[in-house]
C-alpha cells in the first residue's frame, strides 16, 4: 500500500508494440527521491533509454507525469510534465504544460503514464478511471488537433474528457512538434510531439471521477488559502492577470531584450503594434484560467475583420509575439493570431517554428539561401503570408518546409555555406525571446539548461528589469544591488542555480513556474515544502526539498553527459559576443558567457574543466551509481 | 513633455499617452506626485505606497534609460519622454 497522500499511488505503463497495459504501484522510495514530474521522468530515462537509442525509435520512452501538488487546492496546481529523449537535441527533453489534463489524470487515479514501443497502426489511449484501452485512431491520423478531439468526443458521447493530442506535425516527426492539452495549452518544447507521433499515438483521452487525498487536510487547506490570498495581494498579480505574458512585449522591448530579426536587434520599432495593449483592445474576448489558478494569465482572442477574420485562439504568449512577430519583423498582429492558431492545430512549438523561419529569413538576407533552395519562395523579412505558408509546409514536411522541420542546428549543417554563424540555438534547441546581451542571467541560463536553449530551467526573472525590493525579499540584502541588475554578472551563477533547482522541484510538484512561484514568489521554498509535507505526509523540509531539486538537475545533466555533453557544449551563438545590441537599455552591450561558467560549475560542485558533475557531488546526492556508469573517478 | 502609460497604468489613466506642461524645475518625483497623481488619482494609487514613497515596483524609462532612485530628484526638461510600467516579469 502506497503510504503517501497527494499522489494517486499508481501509474500506467503502456507498450504500444504489444498493446499490453500494466497498472503499476508507485514505490514510496521512488517518490521520496524523485518527487514527481520531471524527477520521475529523468530517472526513468536514465534507467531505460540508453545512449544508443534513437529518440524516434520504439525504444524511446514518452512519459507523461504529474506531481503530488497537481490537482489539489494549492493555487496554480495544474501542471503536467512530458519527458522524453528529445529528437531535436538528442539529450534529455521535457515540456511543461498547464490546463486541465494533469489534474484529470490524477482524478482518474494515475500519477503518470509511460509509453514505450510503437503501435502497428495509429491508436489513442482512453483512460476513464479503471477502464484503460488502446483504441483505433486510423480515422484520426492526419487530422488537425481540434478536429481529432471533436471526433473522439463524438465517439465517447461526452465532452468532459481531457486531451493530450498531436497534430500533423507530430505525425510527420517534425523535430519541434508539440502535444496540445486541454484547453489548447502546449507541451511544446524539445519535440515531444514527434516522439508521440513516432509511436503512432494520436491522443491520450482522460476522464477521472476520483479525488486527490490529502494527508493533513486542515493544515494543507490553510496553506493553500493563505497562498491564494497572497497571490491576490501581490504587486505582479493585476498586471499579469490583466494582460498575461504579452505584457512583457513593450517592457522587454525598452530593455533591448526583445529579439528582433533573428537576434540582430534587441528592440522592435513596431512593438506597439503587437503589444498586449493592442492585442487586448482589438481582439480580447475573455480570460481563461488553468486548473485552480486565480491569475488566469491566458486569454481568448478573436480577429473580427480583415484578411484573418475569424481567427480565434488562446495561449497567445509573449514568446509567440516574439518568435512569429519581432523575430521575423512582422507587425501584423492578426497574422500572429492566425499563426498561433495554425501552430496549435498543426501541433508545432511556436518558439522553434518562428525562430527557425527567422533563421531562414536571415540566410536569405545574407544570400546564403536563394530561390534554388526554397523552391522559389522569397524569404523577405516581415512577409507574414510566407511565414504562414511555411508553417503548413513544415508540419507536412513539404518542399522547403522539410528542411525547416529539422530545426535550426540541422538546417545549418545541411545548408553549410557559413549558415551556422547565424544559427541561434544552444545544444540544438532554438533560443526563445531573451538575450544575454540585455540580461546576463538569461544568457547563462540558456547554456546551463539541461534541455538545450531555454529560459525556463533557471528562469531568472528577478533581474529582467530589476526590482530591488524583490531582490531583498527573495535573497536578503547581501547580494544587492548586483543581483537585480540585468547587466551585472556578479551573483548570477548563484541566481541561476537556485532557479534551476527550484524549477526542478516545481516541475516535479505539479505547480506552475509562471504563477505564484518564480514570478510572484509567494510560493517559494518554504511554502512549497509545507505544501508537499501536508499534502503527502512525507517528511519535508526546505533543506530536503533543495536536495531533491539539485538531485534532479544533476541527473538531467548526467543524462546529457551520457550523450557526450560537457563544457564544450555550454556555448552561446557567436552573435552575442561579437555583435553589440543596437538598441534599448542594453544598447552597445555584448555578452560572453565563458567567464560565468567557472563560477557556475564551482557552485554546482562540477568539474570546472569539463563541466561534468564530480563523483563527490553525485555521492552527496545519492547518485554514485550514476558516477559509476559515466566512469567518473 | 510626453508620458506613456502601459498595462494597468494605462487602464488607470484611461489613455496610453499624453503631453503635459510642467513647471520649470519639476523633478521626476514631482511629476509623479504633483502632476500625474493629481490628474489621474488611480495612477497615483499604483505609483505610490500608502507611506507616500514611490512604489519600488514602478518601472520608469526616462528618454530611453531606466530611471533609478538616484534620478527621482533630477529636474525634467521640455521634450523629455517618460514611459511608465507597473510590476511585470516572467519570460
Amino acid at each position: 500500500m502506497f503510504p503517501y497522500k497527494g499522489y494517486a499511488g499508481r501509474y500506467l505503463r503502456v507498450n504500444l508494440s504489444t498493446g499490453e497495459i500494466q497498472t503499476c504501484e508507485l514505490e514510496p522510495a521512488f517518490a521520496e527521491t524523485w518527487l514527481g514530474g520531471n524527477g520521475f521522468g529523468a530517472k526513468i530515462l536514465w534507467d531505460e533509454v540508453g545512449r544508443d537509442v534513437d529518440p524516434l525509435s520504439p525504444e524511446n520512452r514518452l512519459i507523461i507525469a504529474t506531481g503530488p501538488i497537481c490537482g489539489t487546492l494549492m493555487p496554480n496546481s495544474s501542471r503536467t510534465e512530458v519527458i522524453t529523449k528529445s529528437p531535436l537535441t538528442g539529450i534529455y527533453g521535457d515540456a511543461n504544460v498547464g490546463g486541465m489534463f494533469g489534474p484529470e489524470l490524477k482524478f482518474a487515479g494515475y500519477d503518470m503514464v509511460i509509453f514505450e514501443g510503437r503501435a502497428p497502426e495509429p491508436v489513442y489511449l482512453l483512460v476513464e478511471d479503471d477502464r484503460v484501452q488502446l483504441r483505433d485512431a486510423r480515422h484520426l491520423w492526419g487530422k488537425m488537433v481540434s478536429e481529432a478531439q471533436a471526433l473522439v468526443q463524438q465517439e465517447l458521447g461526452d465532452d468532459n474528457f481531457k486531451f493530450a493530442t498531436i497534430g500533423p506535425a507530430g505525425e510527420n516527426l517534425v523535430r519541434y512538434a508539440s502535444i496540445q492539452m486541454t484547453p489548447n495549452r502546449s507541451a511544446a518544447r524539445c519535440g515531444v510531439g514527434a516522439v508521440m507521433g513516432s509511436k503512432r499515438l494520436k491522443s491520450i483521452v482522460v476522464r477521472g471521477f476520483g479525488k486527490v487525498a490529502i494527508a493533513h487536510p486542515q493544515e494543507f487547506y490553510d496553506i493553500a488559502v493563505q497562498a491564494h490570498k497572497k497571490l491576490l495581494q501581490n504587486e505582479f498579480y493585476k498586471p499579469v492577470s490583466r494582460y498575461g505574458t504579452a505584457g512583457l512585449v513593450t517592457l522587454m522591448n525598452r530593455m533591448g531584450r526583445f529579439p528582433t530579426k533573428n537576434f540582430q536587434m534587441g528592440s522592435f520599432p513596431f512593438a506597439d503594434d503587437i503589444s498586449a495593449e493592442t492585442l487586448h483592445d482589438r481582439y480580447f474576448v475573455n480570460d481563461v484560467g488553468c486548473f485552480n489558478c486565480p491569475i488566469h494569465c491566458d486569454k481568448v482572442y478573436r480577429v473580427q475583420d480583415g484578411e484573418f477574420a475569424g481567427a480565434a485562439t488562446n495561449s497567445l504568449e509573449y514568446e509567440t509575439l516574439g518568435s512569429l512577430g519581432a523575430g521575423i519583423w512582422n507587425n501584423n498582429l492578426a497574422s500572429i493570431v492566425r499563426a498561433n492558431v495554425m501552430c496549435d492545430e498543426l501541433g508545432l512549438d511556436t518558439i522553434s517554428a518562428g525562430r527557425t523561419i527567422a533563421f531562414a529569413m536571415e540566410l536569405w538576407e545574407k544570400g546564403i539561401l536563394t530561390g534554388a533552395d526554397t523552391g522559389g519562395i522569397p524569404l523577405e523579412w516581415g512577409d507574414y503570408n510566407t511565414a504562414l505558408a511555411l508553417l503548413e509546409q513544415v508540419a507536412k514536411r513539404e518542399g522547403f518546409g522539410g528542411l525547416l522541420a529539422e530545426g535550426t542546428r540541422r538546417m545549418a549543417a545541411l545548408i553549410g555555406r557559413g549558415a551556422e554563424q547565424y544559427a541561434m540555438e544552444v545544444k540544438g534547441q532554438e533560443i526563445a525571446a531573451q538575450d544575454g546581451r540585455a540580461q546576463r542571467s538569461m544568457g547563462l541560463a540558456h547554456v546551463t539548461s539541461t534541455r538545450g536553449a531555454d529560459h525556463l530551467k533557471g528562469f531568472p526573472v528577478l533581474d529582467e528589469t530589476g526590482y530591488p525590493s524583490e531582490g531583498v525579499r527573495r535573497y536578503g540584502t547581501q547580494y544587492m544591488p548586483e543581483i537585480v541588475d540585468p547587466l551585472a554578472t556578479r551573483y548570477k551563477p548563484m541566481l541561476v542555480i537556485d532557479g534551476e533547482n527550484f524549477g526542478a522541484v516545481i516541475d516535479s510538484s505539479g505547480n506552475c513556474k509562471s504563477g505564484g512561484t518564480f514570478v510572484l514568489a509567494e510560493i517559494y521554498w518554504q511554502e512549497m515544502a509545507d505544501a508537499i509535507r501536508t499534502a503527502t505526509g512525507m517528511e519535508m523540509t526546505v533543506e530536503r526539498l533543495k536536495t531533491i531539486g539539485e538531485r534532479i538537475y544533476n541527473l538531467q545533466r548526467c543524462y546529457g553527459v551520457l550523450h557526450g555533453i560537457s563544457r564544450k557544449d555550454d556555448r552561446l551563438p557567436p552573435r552575442f559576443k561579437e555583435e553589440p545590441n543596437p538598441s534599448g537599455h542594453a544598447k552597445g552591450q555584448t555578452f560572453d558567457v565563458e567567464p560565468l561558467l567557472d563560477e557556475y560549475y564551482q557552485l554546482r560542485g562540477w568539474d570546472v574543466k569539463t563541466g561534468i558533475p564530480t563523483r563527490a557531488k553525485l555521492r552527496e546526492l545519492g547518485l554514485e551509481d550514476v558516477a559509476d556508469r559515466l566512469g567518473i573517478v | 513633455m510626453r508620458i506613456r502609460y502601459y498595462n494597468v497604468l494605462r487602464d488607470a489613466a484611461q489613455r496610453s499617452e499624453e503631453t503635459i506642461d510642467i513647471p520649470p524645475g519639476t523633478t521626476l518625483r514631482g511629476l509623479f506626485r504633483d502632476v500625474v497623481s493629481r490628474i489621474h488619482p488611480a495612477v497615483g494609487e499604483i505609483l505610490f505606497l500608502q507611506t507616500g514613497e514611490i512604489s519600488p515596483y514602478t518601472r520608469c524609462f526616462w528618454n530611453g534609460a531606466v530611471a533609478g532612485d538616484n534620478d527621482m530628484d533630477r529636474p525634467l526638461q521640455d521634450g523629455d519622454e517618460i514611459h511608465l510600467f507597473p510590476a511585470i516579469a516572467g519570460g
